[in-house]
C-alpha cells in the first residue's frame, strides 16, 4: 500500500501532500523534511529507492512486514515526486507510476511547471485521485484517467455561473 | 458614520473574494513575514468560513487545504467543511470532499456528521459524486462509518460503471480493514471481481487482495485457483506484477502452490522484457520460494545479472534479493562474489551498504584474505573522498568532533582526562544515533561498517553446544575464520596493522576500541600470533613515542602556528591551532585504547624479545616523557588506561630484565657490569615516572604507582628482584564473564550476616559509629555493608590445581590503600624497615606482621573482615608480598577483570592441553575481588584475634604508621589525599 504521496521543490517547499495512514500536521511537516534531506543530496547516478524507517513515515508503525518502508522518488526540473510504500507495492511498478502521474499533469496542464502546481493544487490533487484511491493505485492508465477528469471538468463548467465570483470561476477554467 | 462602515464592507468584499491563488500571489509577496501574514490570512479565512454564502465558505475552506499543507492547523474549520460537502454544486462539494480527505482525522468529532452526507451521495447514482465520495471515505473511513456505509458500498461493487466498481473495491478493502463484519460480507465479491472484464477493476481486485495477503495470507488462499487462471491470460504489466507478488505471498504459506508457480514464473521471466517484471518473478522465488531448489539457482543467476545492469535501481534490488535469500542459498550466491565485492566501489551508498553486508555471507577461511584486501583497498581509498569536504562537514564523524573537542574540551589543561573521553565518546555516539545522519556521517558509518566486517575476521565465537561434544567446562571458543598460525599472523599484520595505521583521526573510536580489544584478546588466546602481536605493539608504541617527541621538538621550535605542514596530523593540527596540548591530546585520544593494549602485550609477552631490544623500547618510552617535564606532560593527560599499562607493564618488564641480566651476567650484586648500569637507568627513569603518576588524576594510576614505588624500594633495599618476580610470573588468560557464577560458595559463610562485632584494645565495640567527640564517621561504617564482602575460597591450593592461578586482589588492595593514609598495614614485609620504609604507607612490620599488625585502628578491623571467611589463605612465609605459590599479582588482577567484559572464555585449541587444564573458573569479580593473596596480604580476622592474645595490642611500634601520622581514627586525617602525602615520603 501506498501510505503517502508527497511532491516538494527543491527548496523542501511541500507542493502536494497526501497521507494515506493517518498522520497529524507534525509528523507530516517532519516526514517531508525528512525526506527532502535524504533525497535532495542524492545524484542522478544513485538508486531511486531508500529505506526509511518506519516512525520517519509520518504514520504510526504497525508491526510486521508492513512496518519495512520504502520511498520511492523521481525528480523532475525542481519537483521531487516522493512515494511511500510498503512491501506489497513494487518499487519498479511505482517509478512507472509516478511517470503516468507527471505525464499526466503534463496533460492536464499543458507543459507542467512547478508554477502550476503551487496555484491549481486541488487540480493536482484530483488527477492523483484518479490514479490512487486509499493508497491503493485504481487505474496506470493515462487515457482512462483523461476520460474521467475531462468528465469533471464538463460538470464543472455546467455548474459555474454567472453568480460565482469571478476570481473562483477563473480558477476553475 | 456612514463612511467607515463603507469602507469596512468593501474592505470584507475585498477579502472575501481572495481566492486560493490570490491567496498564494500575496503569500510569495510577503517572504519576509510569511509566518505573521499567514496568521493574519488564517483569521480571515475563519471568519470566512463563518459567512452566510456558501461559495465564500466553499473557497475558504480551499484555502484552507492549501495552508494545511504547510503544516497549518485546520481543526477548527471541521464543521464549515461538512457544509461545504453536502453543497448540490459539483464543484464546491468537490472541494468538501477534498478538504474532508486532507482535514479530517479519525478524531475529528464531526465526522459522524458526514455519514449521512456520505450515503446520500453514494446513493444518488452520479457517478461523479459517487467517486468522490469514495475516494474520501476509503481515506477517512472509522469503524461507525464503515458500518453505516457498508451496506451501499456493496451495492456499487456491482456497479454497471467500471470505475466505480474499482473504487468501490478500495473502499470496501479499507472498511474491512476498520470493521471486520463488514469484511465477511464483502470477502465473496472479490471473487466475482477477478472474473471482471474490465481490466482496471481486474487489477483493483489483484491489489485488494495483494493487500489483504499481506495481513493475512489464509484469508486469501482459497482464491488461490481463480488467481492462477489468470496468469494465462493477457494483462498490463502493472497487474502481472501485482499477480506475481500476491502469489508469491500465498506460495509462502502453501507449499503445493510454490511448485505449480515454478512453471508460470519461469515463462513469464523468459517472454517478459519488462525489467520489473522480470525483477517481480525473482522476487517471488527469492523471497517466497526459496524452498523450490530448482528455481533458485537460475533466479539468483538472473538476479546476478541485474548486478551488472546500469540501472542503480535494478541493482540495487537485485543486491537486496541476494541478501534476503543468502541465508538459505548462501553457496549459489557466494558464485557471484566478485559482482558483489564490485558493488562494494558503487558510488550509490546505499548499494554500498548492502553489498557490504552480503560479504559477511561469503566471508570464508579460503577467501577472507581476498575479500579483507579488498575492504582495506576500499577504506584507504575512500579516506581520501571524504577527507576533503569532512573538515567542513557539520559534526560529521571523528574530524568533526575533533574540531568539536578542541579548545573547549582540552583547554583545560589537566583537568580530568577520564571525563574528556567521556564527553568525547558520547558526542560521537550521539551524533551517530541521532536520526539526522547527513552525507558525511553516512560515508563515515559506511567506513565503520567496513572495519567491523574486516574486524569480524578476527572475532572469536562461541562454539555451539553441538560441536562442543557436550563438555561441561564452560563453552569452548574458536576462531571461525582464522585457523593457522598464519592466519593469525596475516591478520594481526595485514587487517590490525592496517586499520591501525589508517586509525588516529579517521576511524571511529568504537572501531580502533576493537582493534584494541582484538589485539589483547588475540595475544591472550592464541599462543603463536603472539610475536606478531607484539611486533605491532611495539610499532604502535615507537610510533607514539617517536610521533609526540617529534611533535614536542616542533613545538619548541616555538613555531608559533602549527600549520599543515607535516603529514598525517595536519588536519588536526590545523584544528587546534597552537596550543601544543591540544595537539597531543587530539592524536592520544584517538589511538589511546590501541596504546593502552600495546602496552599490555608489551608488559604480558615482553618477554620474548631479544633483551636490548627491550631495553631500547622502555627508555624510549620513559625517556620520552621525562623530556616534557612539565606539569602538563604527556602522561597526565592520557587516559587511565594508558596510565594504568604503562606502570604495570614497565614494571614486568623492569622484572624480566634485572632477573635476565642478572643470569646472564651471572653475577647477582648489582655493581660493575653494564647490563646493571643500564638497568639503573631504567630504575630511574621508572622511578621518575611513577612519581610524576603519583599526581595523576586519577585514584586508580595513584594507587600502583604509590604501590610500585614501595616495591622497587623494597628490591632496591634486599638488592635483589627475586621476590618481585613472583608478583608477574604467571599469564593472563581469559575468563569467560559467566565463570564467576561458577565458583562454589564456601560453606558456613553467611553474607546477610552482619559482620563480627570488633573489638578494640578496650574492648569497645567498634561498630558503625559517628564519633560524638570528632563529629566524623568511623570508616567501620563499611561493616554495614554486606555487599563489600569478598569471599576466598576454603582451599586455594585444590581450588586452583598444582599450578597455582593468579588471584585477584584487587578490591582489597584498593580498599587497603585508600584506608592506607600512612596507617593502614598493607604489605607484610620480612625483616626490619629502613626509616624509609617505615614512613611508607605500605610498609608493615616485621617478623610475624601479618597477625601482628592488624587491630591498631578501626580501617584495619575493617580489612581483616574483608578478607574474613575463607579457610586457610593467610600464610606466614616472610615474602613481600603473599606465600611463594600463589603467583598473584596485584596488577594482574585488575587487568585480568576487564576480561570479563569481553566475555569470552576459554582458549582456543591453538593452547597446548596442560595449559587449558588450569582454566578453572576463576574467581575474578569486577567488585570486590578476593583471593588467597587478599587473604595474606590483610590477614585473617581469626587469626589476628589469635594473634592478639600473644602479642601486645598493637601500638607497639611495630606498625609503620607511628612513623608520622599519630596513630589515631582515622577520621582526623581523612581529608589529607593519601598520594599527597606518600608522594613526599616517598621520593628516593
Amino acid at each position: 500500500m501506498i501510505s503517502s504521496v508527497v511532491v516538494f521543490n527543491n527548496y523542501g517547499k511541500p507542493r502536494l501532500t497526501k497521507f494515506y495512514v493517518y498522520a497529524s500536521e507534525d509528523q507530516q511537516q517532519k516526514y517531508v523534511a525528512e525526506c527532502f534531506r535524504l533525497i535532495s543530496k542524492r545524484s542522478d547516478e544513485q538508486c531511486n529507492f531508500m529505506e526509511i524507517r518506519a516512525d520517519m513515515t509520518g504514520s504510526g508503525t504497525k508491526a510486521g512486514s508492513r512496518s519495512r518502508r520504502k520511498i520511492v522518488f523521481r525528480c523532475y526540473a525542481t519537483l521531487y515526486f516522493v512515494f511511500c510504500i510498503d512491501e506489497s507495492e513494487s518499487e519498479l511498478g511505482i517509478l512507472d507510476l509516478i511517470q503516468v502521474f507527471v505525464e499526466t499533469l503534463d496533460r492536464v496542464f499543458e507543459n507542467v511547471c512547478e508554477l502550476d502546481l503551487i496555484f491549481h493544487v486541488d487540480r493536482v490533487n484530483y488527477v492523483l485521485d484518479e490514479f490512487v484511491v486509499g493508497g491503493l493505485v485504481v487505474e496506470t492508465n493515462t487515457r482512462d484517467v483523461l476520460t474521467m477528469l475531462q468528465l469533471q471538468k464538463t460538470e464543472e463548467v455546467s455548474v459555474s455561473s454567472s453568480k460565482w465570483p469571478s476570481s473562483i470561476s477563473s480558477m476553475i477554467q | 458614520m456612514a463612511a467607515p462602515m463603507s469602507a469596512l464592507s468593501s474592505a470584507a468584499t475585498s477579502i472575501f473574494r481572495q481566492s486560493l491563488q490570490d491567496l498564494v500571489k500575496s503569500i510569495r509577496a510577503h517572504r519576509r513575514d510569511e509566518q505573521a501574514f499567514v496568521e493574519k490570512k488564517l483569521v480571515e479565512i475563519q471568519d470566512e468560513c463563518r459567512s452566510s454564502e456558501p461559495d465564500v465558505k466553499a473557497n475558504a475552506v480551499l484555502k484552507l487545504t492549501y495552508l494545511q499543507m504547510f503544516g497549518h492547523p485546520a481543526a477548527g474549520a471541521a464543521f464549515c467543511v461538512v457544509e461545504v460537502m453536502s453543497r448540490a454544486e459539483y464543484t464546491s462539494k468537490r472541494i468538501g470532499y477534498l478538504a474532508a480527505g486532507q482535514l479530517f482525522s479519525p478524531y475529528t468529532d464531526v465526522l459522524l456528521l458526514t455519514i449521512n452526507q456520505f450515503k446520500k451521495d453514494l446513493t444518488n447514482g452520479r457517478q461523479l459524486d459517487c467517486s468522490l465520495a469514495l475516494c474520501t471515505l476509503s481515506k477517512i473511513v472509522t469503524e461507525e462509518m464503515g458500518r453505516e456505509c457498508s451496506n451501499d458500498i456493496l451495492t456499487l461493487l456491482s456497479s454497471s460503471r467500471p470505475v466505480i466498481r474499482k473504487k468501490a473495491l478500495v473502499c470496501a478493502y479499507k472498511l474491512g480493514r476498520v470493521c471486520p463484519e463488514a469484511q465477511a460480507v464483502y470477502l465473496p465479491r472479490l471473487r466475482d471481481a477477478i472474473a471482471d472484464s474490465n481490466p482496471a477493476v481486474l487489477s483493483c481486485a489483484v491489489s485488494v487482495l495483494c493487500e489483504m495477503a499481506g495481513d493475512d495470507p489464509q484469508l486469501v488462499l482459497p482464491l488461490a485457483p481463480y488467481l492462477y487462471e489468470l496468469f494465462g491470460l493477457e494483462h498490463n504489466n502493472w497487474m502481472r506484477i501485482k499477480l506475481v507478488k500476491l502469489m508469491g505471498m500465498l506460495a509462502a504459506v502453501e507449499p503445493r502452490l510454490a511448485k505449480k508457480l515454478v512453471k508460470p514464473l519461469s515463462d513469464l521471466l523468459s517472454s517478459t522484457s519488462a525489467k520489473s517484471l522480470q525483477y517481480e518473478c525473482c522476487r517471488a522465488v527469492a523471497r517466497n520460494m526459496a524452498a523450490c531448489t530448482e528455481v533458485v539457482d537460475p533466479t539468483i543467476d538472473r538476479i546476478a545479472d541485474f548486478l551488472e545492469d546500469r540501472d542503480q535501481n535494478l541493482k540495487y534490488l537485485g543486491l537486496e534479493l541476494l541478501l534476503h535469500i543468502s541465508a538459505q542459498h548462501a553457496s549459489a550466491v557466494k558464485k557471484h562474489q566478485q559482482l558483489i565485492l564490485d558493488c562494494i566501489n558503487d558510488t550509490d551508498l546505499g548499494i554500498r551498504m548492502i553489498a557490504l553486508q552480503l560479504t559477511r555471507v561469503f566471508l570464508t577461511p579460503v577467501n577472507a584474505r581476498d575479500i579483507a584486501t579488498a575492504l582495506l583497498a576500499k577504506i584507504s581509498e575512500f579516506d581520501g573522498v571524504v577527507a576533503v569536504p569532512g573538515g567542513g562537514s557539520e559534526g560529521g564523524g571523528d574530524e568533526g568532533s575533533l574540531r568539536k573537542s578542541g579548545p573547549d574540551e582540552f583547554g583545560h589543561g589537566q583537568g580530568a582526562p577520564a571525563t574528556q573521553n567521556l564527553s568525547w565518546s558520547s558526542s560521537l555516539s550521539t551524533g551517530a544515533e541521532a536520526g539526522m545522519v547527513s552525507f558525511f556521517d553516512q560515508e563515515h558509518r559506511f567506513r565503520d561498517l567496513v572495519c567491523d566486517r574486516l574486524l569480524e575476521i578476527g572475532q572469536c565465537v562461541k562454539q555451539r553446544p553441538e560441536d562442543d561434544g557436550g563438555s561441561s567446562t564452560g563453552s569452548k571458543m574458536y576462531y571461525p575464520l582464522l585457523s593457522s598460525a598464519e592466519d593469525f599472523d596475516w591478520y594481526i599484520s595485514d587487517v590490525l596493522k592496517g586499520l591501525i595505521r589508517m586509525g588516529a583521526g579517521r576511524l571511529s573510536h568504537r572501531t580502533m576500541g576493537t582493534i584494541a580489544k582484538q589485539l589483547e584478546e588475540i595475544c591472550a588466546r592464541v599462543n603463536v600470533a603472539r610475536e606478531s602481536a607484539l611486533q605491532i605493539a611495539c610499532e604502535v608504541l615507537s610510533d607514539f613515542v617517536g610521533d609526540e617527541m617529534s611533535k614536542a621538538s616542533a613545538l619548541a621550535a616555538a613555531s608559533p602556528v602549527v600549520s599543515g605542514h607535516r603529514e598525517g596530523v595536519d588536519a588536526q593540527n590545523q584544528f587546534h591551532g597552537t596550543d601544543p596540548s591540544m595537539v597531543k591530546a587530539g592524536f592520544i585520544s584517538h589511538s589511546e585504547a590501541v596504546v593502552a593494549s600495546s602496552l599490555w602485550v608489551l608488559g604480558a609477552h615482553g618477554a620474548l624479545l631479544s633483551e636490548d631490544f627491550l631495553y631500547e623500547l622502555i627508555a624510549t618510552l620513559l625517556a620520552a616523557d621525562s623530556q616534557t617535564n612539565t606539569s602538563n606532560s604527556r602522561l597526565l593527560q592520557c587516559g587511565m588506561r594508558v596510565q594504568a599499562f604503562l606502570i604495570s607493564a614497565t614494571m614486568k618488564l623492569i622484572v624480566a630484565l634485572s632477573l635476565s641480566s642478572s643470569s646472564s651476567a651471572a653475577v647477582a650484586a648489582v655493581e660493575g657490569a653494564p647490563s646493571s648500569a643500564r638497568l639503573e637507568h631504567l630504575l630511574s627513569l621508572v622511578s621518575q615516572l611513577l612519581k610524576k603518576l603519583l599526581h595523576s588524576s586519577h585514584a586508580e594510576v595513584q594507587e600502583r604507582a604509590n604501590l610500585c614505588l614501595a616495591l622497587l624500594q623494597h628490591a632496591r633495599d634486599t638488592a635483589s628482584f627475586a621476590e618481585l618476580e613472583e608478583l608477574f610470573v604467571g599469564e593472563f588468560r581469559p575468563v569467560d564473564s559467566s565463570m564467576q557464577g561458577r565458583i562454589p560458595a564456601p560453606d558456613g559463610l553467611n553474607l546477610d550476616e552482619p559482620l563480627a562485632v570488633i573489638e578494640d584494645e578496650e574492648g569497645k565495640q567498634l561498630l558503625y559509629t559517628n564519633d560524638p567527640e570528632t563529629g566524623t564517621q568511623s570508616e567501620t561504617s563499611f561493616a554495614q555493608e554486606p555487599t563489600e564482602l569478598t569471599y576466598t575460597p576454603a582451599d586455594p591450593e585444590a581450588f586452583w590445581g598444582p599450578e597455582g592461578a593468579p588471584a585477584a586482589v584487587l578490591e582489597s588492595t584498593r580498599l587497603a590503600a585508600r584506608h592506607a593514609n600512612g596507617k593502614a598495614p598493607v604489605l607484610l614485609t620480612s625483616g626490619k624497615g629502613t626509616r624509609a620504609e617505615q614512613q611508607s604507607p605500605f610498609y608493615l612490620g616485621s617478623g610475624s606482621g601479618a597477625s601482628k599488625g592488624t587491630v591498631s585502628s578501626p580501617s584495619e578491623g575493617l580489612l581483616i573482615d574483608l578478607s574474613g571467611g575463607g579457610g586457610s589463605g593467610t600464610q606466614h612465609a616472610p615474602s613481600f608480598v603473599g606465600p611463594g605459590g600463589t603467583r598473584a599479582a596485584m596488577f594482574q588482577a585488575r587487568e585480568r577483570s576487564e576480561w570479563n567484559d569481553h566475555d569470552i572464555a576459554s582458549p582456543i585449541e591453538l593452547i597446548p592441553e596442560e595449559q587449558t587444564d588450569i582454566l578453572l573458573p576463576e574467581p575474578v569479580v569486577q567488585k570486590g575481588s578476593s583471593s588467597e593473596k587478599s587473604a595474606s596480604v590483610v590477614a585473617k580476622k581469626s587469626k589476628a584475634k589469635k594473634s592478639k592474645a600473644q602479642h601486645p595490642p598493637a601500638r607497639d611500634g611495630s606498625l609503620i604508621d607511628v612513623g608520622d601520622a599519630p596513630s589515631e581514627p582515622m577520621g582526623d586525617n581523612t581529608d589529607q589525599k593519601p598520594s599527597q602525602r606518600t608522594a613526599d615520603d616517598l621520593l628516593w
